[in-house]
């Protein structure tokens, strides 16, 4: 059944709520923003043609909240609502309560959500289609002895997993039987906070896979494509943060092989929309299915640009009921693409989160660089939601092209007011395994040292020149409390332009 | 003539301001600068071309160029002597203090006070942003104090706990 679509609710904050508002604008549909009492200025809030307060802090209090969300889509007549990615965008439940108060929700259904959403269903599945998966359990986790069976027949090291979502929480690796029982623990108390599921299980912890997913589409006529890789190794903390398409790794028979795949299990799995089949692959080129994002992913755009399609646009499209645009065989890889995420955090403090206010946001231009931003001047990055602030992508000519572009891109990128992840990103395109692409899961374990970036002796000359300049304008601002600064930073002179 | 030192990033620099330029450890450059806005300040140095922001990260002043952030101190004599006689008192009792390495809220405290504890041991859960990170002892000793307990908040730079 068709049904156009003329007002969309995007329930999510951030950069993704204001990319998918710029492809339903694009398609002359409306929409309607969400903002915890935070986010009252963020740029979602501001760009969204209606925006509602969800009055509240946390998570759980505004995006999680459902019947808050539902309940706005109601008041603003909206006939379809878009999860993003995270919050309730993985949730069945949340999925299907779209469907009975009669508006479209654009993803899968809610069937499909529960089935590949449960680590354990959507491995069930693939061993019964016989399709290759990570060795471990099929089932979670019921005791310790039960946990000590399957890990030692599977032999160490292993990893713990959630069963109800991704995104690096809920996850541990344990080397020994000694460490499991506290890592189950720890591992829970995690996957329920953020998931409220506290099931685990258990998978074999490959040694150097690399990280590759295939992006598929599928319609609602039974029409499945895919639009090739993203390789995704770089990782902290089970976090991707640079990421690029397509990978060094693929042949195009692997490619093609990786991407059937892909699309058997959408089908198996009566997928629609789109989606992300996450693979390891290892030194010989053997790969084993990892998980299905039902959701748009946050890596999305490499795909974009090096395929010229919209994956926004395609989803909305799905939702109407319409069949997919385009064939198989009109799938061409044009260039090279890579993503880097800039995030809140503390590169010289094992990626601690930062908080602050944002003081100063100037974004880098120019040819082949896209910024998916949330943030601006004013926004806070508190400690209640990720602390990502913007996805920097690059789009070259080719792999070579594209690193460099992506290092021009880092280099022009200023934020004040938290520290980011840029000049680990800077890291990672200068390293000589990610040149060469010969990188793996474990290339920041392995490569990363948080020692403190040195500070070269101009850099301290220029700090130092702007500091007593800086200074010298506070004893100006309140001359009575300083007056001992005041005297002597007076005969500092701005040596201005001359010409 | 105006001659500062200033402490930044574990380094001392002593700066003087001169008629003829900025004299950086001995060295004399000419300075070309700019106050852009509040904060933010261009800083050309021999025609090189540098830009810096300030702002003010937990307990210090900071400067920020590249993305890359300093803390920046001016150094004065009360310091070097302060700094002297806590490095003193510490060897002394040999007691370190754990601080929170960044903000959050602290879920669990696995440790009572005068517990034997060793260098590896989890002592404090701090959550943020849905991450659990277990802050560890560096040093194996007696717990001399806890300064926080669960579902308390803390800043980063809170002290945690002491060992002995």
């Amino acid at each position: 059944m068709k049904h156009k679509i003329k007002k969309i609710l995007i329930a999510n904050r951030g950069e993704i709520a204001v990319r998918i508002h710029r492809s339903a604008k694009e398609m002359g549909i409306s929409t309607v923003a969400l903002f915890s009492d935070p986010d009252r200025i963020s740029p979602h809030v501001l760009l969204c043609d209606e925006a509602y307060a969800l009055h509240g802090v946390t998570s759980k209090e505004t995006y999680l909240d459902v019947e808050k969300i539902l309940e706005i889509a109601k008041h603003a007549k909206v006939d379809a609502i878009h999860p993003g990615y995270g919050f309730l965008s993985e949730r069945g439940h949340f999925a299907k309560a779209v469907r009975e108060a009669g508006m479209i929700f654009i993803g899968p259904n809610p069937e499909t959500i529960e089935l590949l959403g449960s680590k354990t269903s959507a491995r069930e599945l693939l061993t019964e289609k016989k399709l290759p998966i990570v060795p471990g359990s099929t089932r979670s986790i019921k005791n310790l002895d039960d946990a000590i069976e399957v890990a030692t027949r599977i032999g160490f090291p292993v990893m713990i997993k959630a069963v109800g979502g991704g995104g690096g929480k809920g996850m541990r690796r344990v080397d020994m039987v000694e460490e499991l029982s506290g890592a189950i623990e720890r591992a829970q108390t995690e996957a329920a906070k953020a998931f409220s599921d506290d099931r685990v299980y258990i998978e074999k912890y490959l040694l150097n896979p690399k990280h590759v997913e295939i992006q598929i589409l599928a319609d609602t006529h039974g029409n499945v494509i895919h639009l090739g890789e993203r390789e995704c190794s770089v990782q902290r903390r089970h976090q991707k943060v640079v990421e690029e398409c397509p990978s060094t790794a693929l042949t195009p028979e692997l490619r093609e092989k990786m991407g059937q795949t892909a699309v058997e299990i959408a089908k198996a799995s009566g997928y629609v929309n789109a989606g992300t089949v996450e693979f390891l692959l290892d030194s010989d080129k053997n790969f084993y299915f990892l998980e299905v994002n039902t959701r748009l992913q946050v890596e999305h755009p490499i795909t974009e640009l090096v395929y010229g399609i919209d994956i926004v646009k395609e989803q909305i499209r799905i939702a109407e009921g319409e069949k997919l645009s385009l064939f198989q065989s009109d799938i061409k890889i044009n260039g090279h693409a890579i993503e880097c995420r800039i995030s809140a955090e503390e590169t010289d403090n094992n990626f601690m989160p930062s908080t602050g206010k944002i003081s100063h946001y100037i974004p880098s231009e120019g040819p082949g660089v896209r910024n998916d931003s949330g943030a601006r001047v004013g926004t806070e990055i508190s400690m209640h939601y990720d602390p990502m602030i913007a996805k920097l992508i690059v789009h070259g000519r080719d792999r070579k092209e594209a690193i460099v572009k992506m290092l021009r891109a880092l280099n022009e990128y200023k934020i004040n007011g938290v520290k980011t992840t840029i000049p680990f990103c800077q890291f990672v395109l200068e390293h000589e395994e990610f040149i060469k692409g010969s990188y793996n899961i474990n290339f920041v374990e392995k490569n990363f040292t948080t020692s403190a970036f040195s500070l070269r002796h101009n850099t301290a000359v220029a700090i130092s020149a702007a500091y007593l300049a800086h200074t010298n304008d506070f004893t100006k601002a309140d001359q009575g409390k300083k007056g001992k600064d005041r005297s002597s930073a007076s005969k500092w002179k701005m040596n201005e332009r001359s010409e | 003539m105006n001659k500062i030192t200033l402490h930044i990033a574990d380094k001392h620099y002593h700066v003087d301001q001169r008629e003829d330029g900025l004299l950086v450890d001995g060295k004399l450059h000419d300075i070309n600068i700019h106050k852009i806005t509040e904060n933010e300040y261009s800083v050309l140095i021999d025609g090189h071309s540098y830009h810096i922001f300030f702002n003010n990260c937990s307990k210090y002043f900071c400067a920020q160029i590249d993305n890359h952030v300093f803390e920046i101190k001016r150094h004065t004599l009360r310091d070097e002597l302060s700094e002297k006689f806590l490095k003193k008192n510490d060897d002394a009792h040999s007691s370190v203090t754990f601080r929170a390495p960044m903000p959050g809220l602290v879920t669990k405290v696995q440790t009572l006070v005068d517990a034997r504890v060793d260098a590896g041991d989890g002592i404090v859960v701090v959550e943020a942003m849905k991450m659990e990170n277990m802050i560890k002892t560096t040093k194996s000793g007696i717990v001399k104090k806890i300064f926080v307990q669960e579902k308390q908040a803390v800043e980063k730079g809170d002290p945690l706990f002491v060992i002995e």
